[in-house]
């Protein structure tokens, strides 16, 4: 009799875990977050390693085009902004392959500013400007910003230049096809698999993630850092958000070719597809713990088609619409703000990609 | 209280008791820190937490708190360990738990960002095993003198835990951890991948479930153990709640203190047989024994009272304290918020020359992470900003956050110049912007319109 009190209370307890677990409609499901990082590696992150690795390709065969068989500068420009577009919509995923050691492609392929006088010095020296020669030079001397500086060269080029520049214009874009192909392998399955770190972090040879959620965490961390560095160095950097407000048109991405805005939209274009998927699936929007928040994904389309207008208005580019109509950069740099928070604090918070346990310990 | 009611309250508290669970809890929780000195120095925090950071997020009164560099801090730990380690093994136990609170209290109010709730509850028992003796048993180099501990030194200890206890389950009134299951909805999702429960640990009514059973939890087990008819169901259910908190979470040895400190709540000679294979030597006999000494117990019933103080100051406080913190810390309301943030500043020397800065990149990632949501700290970094100006400035905050799973809204006022606002003031922050109710939209990240 004198364990009966106790005996009951253990079992009412049973009673109402078992009342409450079958009241509900549903079995327990899989696990949305492979399901939905499968999807973006099929769907999202694969495709645009393949796009760009085609677009480089394209522009090297049309940079060897203009200055080995006299096509049309013009042609060379479309592809490198076509390679350009393509690079920028992988540039969220600056992890990985994009930053480790040895290959360390992401530099190698787009540090910015382009440092004109590291070009310079290299167009006036006489070394040998070869694909296989620029692989053993500095991230300066290579890349994206340095075919974009040799394709829209800001002084007219001397005759007698014209030619080693074209050598190099050929050899950057063969060092940037190259790189391209590279980072296309490290992601590709079969090859160096980064994709299957990623997807499947338990069964990757390489570990660089230890579960799924660690996965996730680093895609939607990835894609909110994408959006403040767009704000801080693309936005904020020449508007004057580090000198007191003086604009810094130098400052810019992509500066001559005048396609800063058409970078930062194809860094969006990543972020769009990352949250809704490309094709055929719906990436994280997919998650059942988005679902149940619709008000949350309208939320993100406003924001997003928000920012894009923002930046579609801003006239006529950004180095002089920073000083001529900084109101209006500005308001790009907000709209992205928002869907920055959205991503950043109401995503990550609502997926726990972050706990609130310190490094340290918890709580 | 008449007097005679003080003196048979007095009597009643001094008498002796069997000194073998204030031994036994000594021993395991010197042994607990000792494990827990080492594990701090080998997961590398010494350097990332308490060295290597170059600015310190600190606290009120101990704003002058500042790190050793390397290897004196090294030093520091090793010195903190080998007072445990004395502590454990009764090697002038009271000497060895005030050196030992010492050194670990400094280190903790060297970063506040590194604030654990368990960390300071570390700090309040190794104060109290200096205070009150618990070296009669089971210690190699006890003090002089045999006097057993008193049923006042035992419930001194059990006093301290059922604050904790108390606090911890009345903090968990709330809707969001009653109704919603949050933020234990937030966390157990992340379990998913688990075999056989993680699928179940991913729906919000076994979160909810959870969240009951974790208050009920808190409000009574140190009860059941004390009762008899109760205590062995409960030392089990004990031990599977705090072996799954910490199977499931990370939070080091917070389990372990806690499992370690309920056996305070078992009777007072519960490992007697223990004890008395390793420390035959006789005690004095268990009376007559002179009364306390009314400086302790005015110092124990002042510890007592000022334990309770300490959590309800939330209340002098206006809004909701999960949001605005104000009297959060040390107030025991432990695994209750999920808080995510974006946080960044503006410092103008005039209306319109503002430098924008991501506090990101100067800040480690614990750093980072805290103060993004915790208004103090905000507010303390505004501070360090216009400091490091080289012409007077004001700073803005530009705060959004999101508590467990509400829509992120901003937290800071705008438009107020935290560089003007007190550092060190127990008045409320009127510059925190208030919580909104969970199903208002109307303020989300778009844009600030008042509060």
């Amino acid at each position: 009799m004198r364990a009966y009190p106790v005996r009951l209370a253990a079992l009412l307890c049973c009673a109402m875990s078992l009342t409450i677990c079958s009241c509900s409609e549903e079995a327990p499901q899989a696990d949305p977050r492979e399901a939905v990082l499968d999807a973006l590696a099929a769907d999202v992150i694969m495709p645009a390693y393949d796009d760009f690795e085609a677009a480089a390709s394209e522009l090297a065969l049309a940079a060897r085009a203009q200055c080995e068989e006299g096509g049309e500068r013009e042609a060379t420009r479309a592809a490198w902004r076509k390679a350009r577009v393509a690079y920028k919509r992988t540039e969220v995923f600056a992890f990985g392959p994009a930053v480790d050691y040895p290959e360390r492609l992401g530099p190698k392929l787009d540090f910015w500013p382009a440092r004109a006088p590291s070009i310079e010095e290299l167009l006036a020296a006489d070394t040998p400007l070869t694909a296989q020669a620029l692989a053993m030079m500095g991230a300066a001397q290579r890349g994206l910003p340095v075919a974009e500086y040799l394709l829209w060269p800001p002084q007219p080029t001397p005759s007698a230049q014209a030619a080693r520049q074209c050598d190099y214009l050929v050899a950057a874009s063969g060092d940037i096809q190259a790189n391209a192909a590279a980072l296309a392998r490290a992601w590709r399955p079969g090859e160096g698999d980064y994709l299957g770190a990623l997807t499947d972090p338990v069964g990757a040879k390489n570990g660089a993630f230890e579960d799924v959620q660690q996965s996730l965490s680093e895609v939607v961390n990835r894609m909110a850092f994408t959006l403040e560095n767009i704000r801080k160095e693309k936005l904020g950097r020449p508007l004057g958000d580090e000198t007191q407000g003086m604009p810094q048109p130098d400052k810019t991405e992509s500066p001559y070719s005048h396609h800063a805005i058409q970078d930062i939209q194809a860094n969006l274009d990543m972020i769009q597809w990352l949250f809704h998927g490309r094709e055929a699936t719906r990436g994280l929007s997919g998650h059942p713990r988005l679902q149940a928040r619709p008000e949350l994904i309208a939320r993100f389309d406003e924001a997003l088609s928000s920012a894009r207008a923002e930046l579609a208005a801003i006239s006529p580019d950004l180095p002089a619409a920073v000083s001529s109509s900084p109101q209006q950069v500005r308001a790009a740099h907000e709209a992205i703000a928002t869907l920055q928070t959205l991503i950043q604090v109401d995503l990550i918070g609502l997926l726990a990609l972050t706990q609130s346990f310190n490094d340290s310990d918890g709580d | 209280m008449t007097a005679m009611g003080t003196e048979r309250f007095s009597q009643a508290m001094s008498a002796p008791i069997a000194p073998d669970s204030l031994a036994m809890f000594r021993v395991l929780f010197g042994a607990l820190m000792v494990f827990a000195t080492a594990r701090f120095v080998s997961m590398g925090w010494v350097e990332s937490i308490l060295t290597q950071p170059g600015y310190h997020f600190t606290y009120t009164g101990f704003r002058w708190v500042e790190p050793l560099s390397s290897a004196p801090m090294y030093g520091v730990f090793l010195l903190m360990g080998l007072s445990a380690l004395c502590l454990m093994l009764g090697i002038k136990a009271r000497a060895a738990a005030a050196l030992f609170f010492v050194l670990f209290t400094w280190t903790e109010l060297i970063e506040k960002a590194a604030y654990l709730n368990h960390y300071y509850l570390v700090s309040l028992l190794s104060a109290l095993l200096a205070l009150v003796r618990t070296d009669q048993r089971l210690a190699l180099w006890p003090e002089q003198g045999a006097r057993r501990p008193a049923v006042a030194h035992l419930w001194l200890f059990r006093s301290q835990l059922m604050v904790v206890y108390a606090f911890a389950s009345l903090a968990k009134w709330n809707a969001d951890w009653l109704l919603r299951g949050e933020p234990l909805a937030i966390w157990l999702q992340a379990h998913h991948h688990l075999a056989l429960v993680g699928p179940w640990l991913a729906r919000r009514e076994v979160a909810i479930m959870m969240s009951w059973a974790g208050m009920l939890f808190d409000a009574c087990i140190w009860a059941l153990i004390l009762y008899p008819r109760t205590r062995r169901p409960a030392l089990l259910v004990a031990l599977a709640f705090h072996v799954s908190v910490w199977a499931l979470f990370p939070i080091g040895v917070f389990s372990w203190v806690m499992l370690v400190s309920l056996t305070l709540f078992l009777p007072a000679r519960w490992p007697e047989r223990l004890s008395r294979v390793i420390h035959k030597a006789p005690l004095s006999p268990a009376a007559p024994e002179k009364p306390l000494s009314r400086y302790f117990m005015a110092f124990a019933i002042a510890w007592i009272i000022i334990q309770v103080l300490v959590p309800l100051r939330s209340l002098a406080y206006p809004g909701h304290v999960s949001w605005s913190e104000q009297g959060f810390r040390f107030s025991w309301r432990v695994m209750l918020i999920e808080k995510t943030g974006r946080l960044e500043y503006r410092v103008c020397s005039a209306p319109q020359r503002c430098d924008r800065v991501y506090p990101r990149e100067q800040l480690t990632r614990l750093q980072h992470k805290m103060l993004v949501t915790q208004p103090d700290m905000i507010l303390e970094y505004a501070h360090k900003l216009a400091g490091d100006a080289d012409q007077p400035v004001s700073v803005f905050a530009d705060s959004f956050v999101s508590l467990n799973a509400r829509p992120a809204q901003r937290m800071i006022d705008p438009t107020i110049d935290l560089a003007a606002q007190p550092l060190d003031t127990w008045r409320a922050r009127e510059w925190i912007v208030e919580l909104r109710p969970r199903h208002d939209r109307s303020g989300s990240a778009r844009s600030w319109h008042g509060k």
